[in-house]
């Protein structure tokens, strides 16, 4: 059977970095639209102390971010525009 | 294919009592993290007019340069070479995989291999293999996509392209010249003073701009943004996904065109509760980037013109040390203080460089 599939835009937080993906299952989850753009992106998974950094796509056209239960095929429409935000620690760390 | 087509290793050697290199303790595969030194390579081109002024690309590819007493399969350093005409290359020590070192050696000291009062060398070795297989997401059918940068003419300041020299260079060989008006230095002092015992910091946003006489490329950072939404303590500063997207309204709705590229925190001064006696012989200092700075930066500020600021508060008061890229590592670096607002015509008064201690 086929599935749908829906074209999306992401970029990090800078905007510098942008990649466009053609055909994102449209019964895929949030989450598994974030390690899919995660990886391809390049951006770190983990930080210094080897814990896995948070991420969660916004999306700016709504300015809301999204859940990761989410399906693509509701939430997202063709060309929007996902941002991926990280949780990230500065800091001296010593607490 | 970025690493054409070898594996990377690193292989750990005690040093022996004439600072040779002794004992092999083991080695092991390595992904090293290439993009902070394509991201220079890239900018690179683009600040000498080498390509056109368009971030992020998968077009840099990496081979060994062999090792000239040890040969193959030691390394040297490696070669970077950008795609396209006229050929854009870079030599990059071996240096540039210190960071997976020390965590290697990290290990062997937790497991007990070695004591921590050993010194360790290492040497990187190339196999042949690819050592970055492809996400496994073809089906996506991903494509990157170009984002140019958006550089606009601007004279740079007379005082600051006589110490560039024609080529546009800083002190330091490369270094791009940055800007930093007096205003927002003291915002983040005050904001930092506010702040006290605990950390704060915020996003500097800037443009890049290039002098249409000698051609340098500069960033002029324009203004801080206090950062919203995030979890402070004495130690510890927390950018939240929200500090983010409402750092990105505040750009959008400024419609300046400026590059969320630049970021600062304050160190408060930790030793501030220990007495003299103790602080005298106390290693701790605020006025360093921190491994968790390090990452953040890697994280969100990757491009090769973002930079951090950092306000360390100590026994003589603030201090201000600006760290940025060079050659995909993080290091301290000069920076000129603007200190009268700019001009058209970019004559702006030229501050004094500061020169990390």
């Amino acid at each position: 059977m086929m599935t749908a599939t829906i074209a999306l835009r992401a970029s990090d937080v800078s905007g510098q970095h942008a990649v466009r993906a053609t055909a994102v299952p449209g019964d895929s989850t949030i989450s598994e639209l974030l390690n899919q753009l995660l990886a391809k992106m390049g951006l770190a998974r983990h930080d210094v102390k080897g814990r896995q950094i948070r991420y969660r796509a916004l999306l700016e056209r709504e300015s809301r971010h999204l859940d990761a239960h989410e399906r693509v095929s509701e939430a997202l429409q063709p060309e929007d525009l996902v941002v991926l935000t990280p949780n990230v620690e500065a800091g001296a760390g010593r607490a | 294919m970025a690493d054409a087509g070898f594996q990377f290793v690193l292989v750990l050697f005690r040093e022996d009592d004439d600072g040779q290199l002794g004992q092999r303790l083991g080695q092991l595969p390595i992904t090293p993290d290439w993009e902070p030194a394509f991201a220079h390579l890239r900018f690179w081109a683009i600040r000498r007019e080498l390509r056109p002024p368009v971030a992020s690309a998968t077009d840099v590819c990496v081979r060994p340069v062999w090792h000239a007493r040890l040969g193959e399969p030691f390394l040297d350093a490696f070669d970077l070479t950008l795609d396209g005409e006229p050929v854009v290359t870079d030599r990059l020590p071996t240096a540039y995989l210190a960071p997976l070192a020390r965590q290697a050696v990290a290990a062997l000291i937790a497991s007990g291999v070695v004591a921590a009062a050993d010194r360790v060398r290492f040497l990187v070795a190339a196999q042949p293999g690819a050592s970055d297989p492809a996400p496994d997401a073809d089906a996506w059918l991903f494509e990157d996509v170009a984002q140019p940068l958006q550089i606009t003419d601007r004279a740079l300041p007379v005082a600051v392209a006589r110490e560039q020299g024609p080529l546009g260079q800083a002190r330091h060989v490369g270094d791009l010249p940055i800007l930093i008006p007096q205003a927002v230095i003291d915002q983040t002092h005050a904001l930092s003073r506010a702040a006290a015992t605990r950390e704060t910091g915020g996003i500097l946003l800037g443009q890049l701009h290039r002098d249409p006489d000698t051609r340098t490329l500069f960033l002029r950072i324009t203004a801080q943004l206090p950062a919203r939404h995030t979890v402070a303590t004495e130690t510890r500063l927390t950018f939240t996904e929200a500090t983010w997207a409402a750092a990105r309204q505040e750009v959008a709705a400024r419609q300046r065109g400026e590059l969320l590229a630049n970021w600062w925190h304050f160190h408060p001064w930790w030793c501030r509760p220990c007495p003299p006696a103790r602080r005298a012989t106390c290693t701790l200092d605020s006025n360093f980037f921190s491994a968790d700075d390090l990452q953040l930066h890697r994280v969100v500020f990757s491009q090769a013109y973002a930079t951090a600021l950092l306000i360390s508060d100590g026994p003589t008061g603030l201090t201000t040390t600006l760290f940025g890229w060079r050659q995909g590592t993080i290091v301290p670096r000069e920076f000129h203080v603007v200190r009268a607002p700019s001009t058209a015509k970019g004559d702006l008064t030229h501050g004094p460089i500061h020169t990390p201690a």
